[in-house]
């Protein structure tokens, strides 16, 4: 396997333009409208847009689905068309466009066969995965006889049986169930710890902050915003501390020393717990309870062969996440082994006394959780897409 | 237990290693009991029948021939054979003689076959040794392939349904339940090797390889498939078993490898036209060309799956098809005269493989038709004008026209006596017969004569005579339209391998009643008296009078037809593909089958154009104009079928294999030169088209 080395160009476009003609070749439609792009080698990089805003027909081209009508577009070096470079590509499109008559394993069997895989690993692998996707149990049942969700998950694991170097995930997380978004997350996480490229098109904006390195937002065929996500959501003008439960006459305390400098707290509150860890708990103690399904199970770990091996992984994504340039994070999260408040006041001494925002040490898998009290600033997206702030959005965008 | 976990279960169980050497004994040991019980009935059977032979034509047959006629029993070398003493006395006369000593052998011994062996078996012992070799490999197959479950199954199944029509008195019936869960068993046997063949991790062989799931496992294909595995055990239903055996075999013939070819072709059209316009239709593609696989390999393995099963349908339905005439072959008995002779006549007419060849037809110099164009407008008032002046060009094609078709018809017509234009006879000249001569096969001359009025009903004479002396002839009646043979002695060829044989023009004559051909005949004298009825000149067409004679057996002729059928489904299947690439599915679908029709009836097409000329005065008025248009058009259209799918229809090896005609090397080149050329340019059009096609479409909002 030829793994993309980190920063290198994966994709390159340039004045990347795509017009839909009718029968008469008048234009019906600019999908695209001279984009430039870089995507690099190890960074999980986000399309984002709404519908119709030319994600997928980027994707399109980069598979050599479609030509561009203007521009130029190269993937790992060569013309998309370039059947070569398939051999690194995994593709999970939209909605999995998979053969109904066919199960699981001898879809697995079959796409592995196009990459060329022998017998023994396509097996393994193909075993690997459908566990991974949950889907073992129902390893001999008919596509066709999927629900929405499952096939989801097969289209997955077929998009990951060459062990692709450069991932292209169209919606991945659409159709899915919570678990199969946290499913799909960690794995993207692995995949780049493992110096994976991943293309993530996505509408769904928690997904993409969650997991991507860079993003561009698309409308209208054109790029509107683009750079890492610490650039587009920064946000500068307030800070957040999170720390265990306070009593009110602490609150008091810590509001009169904000006060002395200047500052007020805008808003105390409570976290709830979120959905996502609620739902996880009820899947987890019903598995521990052998309640039978019959569709997909939970699922397993990623799949052996797509896994860091497990001296480095985590290392990988340490020096990942130190290795990362640019802004960080404005938040100041607190870890679990900063000593907890005892009302004695040294906490919020410490704090007056590091008055500069605190980088994130490194990125853990946990700070991918989403929260239920989500903290995610969409003003961006919401500006492009027409919704005025805490408002609805605006339909006739 | 539900029946799907008894099935798993024993799916399991014969995926097991020591099951599959288990059972694999087992089937060895069946086969070698049953066969070899066989064989073991008809060796004993020739054993006894010599010694008794022996015993009632030897020496002391008088004694054996009293005892058996007085006390029904003798005893030979230690062996009792017994009959009853009133059926003996029938047979042998009071002094132990008997004019049928073979009867009396039958009678002796016909208690020693078991009631369960098969007559028609015991009567070829090397076809018992060939059936157990097959049996055993074919059923090490379906063991070793994981098909022993589904297999005993569906022969159970067919057991009980063939039990039931038996309980009921279901005649013919009782047989159909099995054949048919046979042959569904032989199709599974045959895509499970294939499929194995196609395991390889190419991208084409993977492609072909879901292709054959994708045909076993979707109704549109399956229902062919299941029709035609349906029909092939019933169509034995459908003979008229009291007619000649010769015609009973060809008939059959001709509806089995029919229907195979028919429903294989629609098959495959069907199939290749789904498979792709559905993967384009339903976003496979997509997968597809995002991966590895090059848009020829895709393609060629869509292709490849679709001839492959083809080859699978026909080789099932062909197989069942030559087991059948094999049956009817060895279980014919012939009781009377007529059924010997129809025994006779299936044996050396249809169930053969004769090469053919045909007389040495001239063609004419440049400079023969140019003087004899001269001629023409000389004689002709219509052309006097051009005497003196040159031909345009198109009436000079108009004559020259006239000229080799008169010269063309002129060698394959005799006159009648009255006519003045020669002798009421005619030399074929034929070649390259050193084979026949040297190995001294005997020949027959085919033919099919018209003349008159071309009437069926009517019975008229022929002379034939080989050589240039008609003092030897032959004669034999005729019947206009029909086909008819004579047997000609390989000594009549000349050492360089030609032979003349003249045809004689006898029409004035009634020939005498029956069939057979007589002689020798004084040919020339009867050509040159009045008879008692009006002649008329006689022809042939040019492919419809040849000599022939054997030059391989059924069994390698049949499989090389199969062969020339398969390579013409494999033009079918890559123009199914081809045209998929561009067109919906209802679309493509009309097109492919549009372009089968013409292709089968262009033949037909083609005569209809020659026979009917273009015809009609030049249009004057506007309604004449419209219908000089109309037919003008119709003709262009049918004369491009005809020019492009002539050889298709042409290429007909059903007919070849009825007529017990040799599948010539000629034959299987034209089928290889139509499959790799047409179908292989089907396919590089269907590839271009897949590069130039934008696969995706546009998704979002205009």
């Amino acid at each position: 396997m030829v793994m993309s080395e980190r920063g290198a160009p994966i994709v390159e476009a340039r004045g990347l333009s795509r017009a839909f003609r009718d029968f008469w070749m008048r234009t019906r439609a600019l999908a695209v409208d001279k984009i430039d792009l870089d995507i690099r080698g190890g960074e999980v990089f986000g399309l984002l847009g709404p519908n119709g805003s030319g994600k997928s027909t980027t994707i399109k081209m980069i598979l050599g689905l479609l030509k561009p009508t203007a521009g130029r577009l190269s993937v790992l070096g060569r013309p998309p068309s370039d059947v070569a470079v398939k051999r690194h590509i995994g593709f999970l499109p939209e909605e999995s466009y998979l053969y109904r008559y066919l199960t699981p394993i001898e879809t697995l069997d079959y796409y592995g066969r196009l990459f060329g895989i022998g017998r023994a690993i396509r097996r393994r692998r193909s075993e690997q995965l459908l566990e991974m996707v949950g889907l073992a149990g129902v390893a001999h049942r008919p596509v066709g006889e999927f629900s929405k969700g499952m096939m989801r998950r097969i289209g997955l694991a077929q998009a990951l049986v060459n062990d692709p170097d450069f991932l292209i995930l169209d919606e991945p997380t659409s159709g899915l169930d919570p678990i199969g978004t946290r499913q799909v997350k960690d794995l993207i996480v692995d995949l780049r710890a493992r110096g994976k490229t991943i293309l993530l098109s996505s509408h769904l904006l928690g997904d993409v902050q969650d997991v991507c390195d860079r993003m561009v937002m698309l409308y209208g065929g054109r790029i509107r915003a683009s750079g890492t996500v610490d650039e587009l959501l920064q946000d500068t003008e307030s800070t957040i501390i999170r720390t265990g439960r306070i009593d009110q006459g602490t609150i008091q305390r810590i509001e009169e020393v904000l006060r002395s400098s200047g500052q007020i707290i805008e808003q105390v509150d409570s976290p709830r717990q979120p959905l996502e860890g609620l739902f996880m708990d009820i899947v987890e103690k019903a598995r521990l309870e052998r309640v039978q399904t019959s569709g997909a199970t939970t699922g397993g770990e990623t799949a052996e062969f797509l896994q860091a091996e497990p001296a480095q992984g985590a290392d990988l994504v340490e020096q990942l996440a130190a290795a990362e340039d640019g802004p960080q994070a404005a938040k100041v999260v607190m870890q679990d082994d900063v000593p907890k408040d005892d009302g004695s006041g040294t906490v919020l001494e410490s704090l007056m006394k590091d008055s500069v925002p605190t980088p994130i040490p490194a990125r853990k898998r946990e700070a991918i959780k989403p929260t239920a009290d989500s903290d995610v600033d969409d003003s961006v997206i919401d500006k492009l897409m027409g919704k005025k702030p805490g408002g609805e959005s605006d339909d006739s965008a | 237990m539900k029946l799907s976990e008894l099935r798993s279960r024993l799916d399991t169980l014969q995926r097991q290693r020591w099951c599959r050497i288990v059972a694999t004994v087992l089937l060895l040991a069946l086969a070698g009991g049953f066969f070899g019980r066989i064989v073991s009935i008809r060796v004993n059977w020739d054993t006894d029948s010599a010694v008794l032979a022996t015993a009632l034509t030897g020496d002391e047959a008088t004694t054996y021939g009293i005892l058996l006629r007085n006390e029904g029993r003798i005893v030979i070398d230690g062996e009792v054979f017994e009959a009853p003493t009133d059926v003996m006395q029938t047979y042998l006369e009071e002094d132990g003689t008997t004019g049928e000593p073979q009867r009396v052998i039958f009678i002796l011994l016909q208690d020693s076959i078991p009631d369960w062996a098969p007559k028609w078996l015991l009567l070829d012992t090397s076809l018992s040794w060939k059936l157990m070799v097959i049996t055993s490999v074919i059923g090490i197959a379906i063991i070793w392939t994981g098909l022993l479950v589904s297999v005993v199954t569906l022969i159970f199944l067919g057991a009980v349904f063939s039990g039931i029509f038996a309980l009921f008195d279901g005649g013919q019936w009782i047989g159909v339940p099995v054949a048919i869960c046979t042959l569904l068993s032989a199709y599974l046997l045959a895509v499970r090797i294939l499929q194995l063949l196609l395991s390889g991790s190419m991208g084409w062989s993977a492609v072909a390889h879901t292709l054959l799931w994708e045909a076993s496992r979707t109704r549109l294909s399956l229902a062919f498939v299941v029709t035609l595995l349906i029909t092939m055990p019933l169509l034995p239903l459908t003979l008229t078993l009291d007619a000649p055996i010769d015609q009973v075999v060809q008939a059959y013939i001709a509806r089995s490898l029919g229907l195979a070819f028919l429903l294989s072709a629609f098959m495959m059209l069907m199939l290749g036209c789904s498979s792709v316009c559905f993967d384009i239709r339903d976003r496979h593609i997509w997968h597809l060309v995002s991966k590895p696989l090059g848009r020829f390999n895709y393609l060629f393995g869509k292709w490849l799956g679709v001839i492959l099963l083809g080859g699978v349908m026909l080789a099932v339905a062909g197989s069942w098809s030559f087991g059948y005439v094999q049956y009817l072959r060895v279980s014919y008995l012939p009781r009377t005269t007529a059924e010997y002779l129809a025994q006779q006549d299936l044996l050396e007419d249809v169930l053969v493989a004769r090469t053919s060849k045909r007389p040495i037809y001239l063609d004419m110099s440049g400079k023969e038709v140019r003087a004899r164009i001269d001629e023409l407008v000389l004689e002709d008032p219509a052309y006097q004008e051009y005497v003196d002046n040159d031909l345009p060009l198109a009436t000079f094609r108009v004559l020259r026209k006239r000229v080799f078709d008169d010269f063309d018809i002129d060698q394959r017509r005799i006159d009648t006596l009255f006519d003045q234009t020669g002798k009421p006879w005619k030399k074929l000249h034929f070649e390259g017969l050193q084979e026949a001569r040297e190995l001294g096969l005997p020949m027959r001359l085919s033919f099919k004569i018209y003349g008159g009025s071309s009437d069926e009903h009517d019975r008229r004479l022929i002379g034939i005579a080989t050589g240039e002396d008609l003092g030897e002839g032959v004669l034999g009646p005729f019947i206009p339209t029909m086909p008819q043979h004579v047997d000609i002695a390989p000594s009549a060829i000349a050492e360089d391998g030609t032979l003349d044989v003249t045809l004689v023009n006898l029409t004035q004559h009634t020939p005498p009643a029956g069939n057979d051909w007589r002689g020798p005949a004084e040919l020339e004298p009867l050509a040159m008296t009045m008879g008692d009825r009006a002649p008329f000149a006689i022809f042939w067409l040019a492919d419809e009078l040849e000599l022939g004679y054997p030059q391989g057996t059924f069994g390698s002729n049949f499989f090389w037809g199969l062969v020339v059928l398969w390579l013409k489904l494999a033009v079918l299947a890559a123009f199914a593909c081809a045209v998929a690439t561009t067109l919906s599915f209802p679309v493509a679908c009309l097109v492919v089958f549009a372009a089968y029709a013409a292709a089968s009836i262009a033949p037909w097409i083609g005569m209809s154009l020659m026979l009917y000329g273009s015809g009609g005065p030049s249009p004057e008025s506007a309604g004449e104009y419209i219908q000089w248009f109309l037919q003008a058009t119709v003709r262009t259209v049918a004369s491009s079928v005809v020019y492009l799918l002539r050889g298709f229809g042409e290429l007909q090896p059903i007919g070849q294999l009825i007529e017990g005609k040799l599948i010539t090397w000629a034959w299987i080149r034209e089928g290889l030169f139509m499959a790799v050329v047409w179908g292989g340019g089907a396919i590089l059009f269907g590839w271009f088209v897949l590069l130039r096609r934008q696969l995706a479409i546009y998704s979002g909002e205009e």
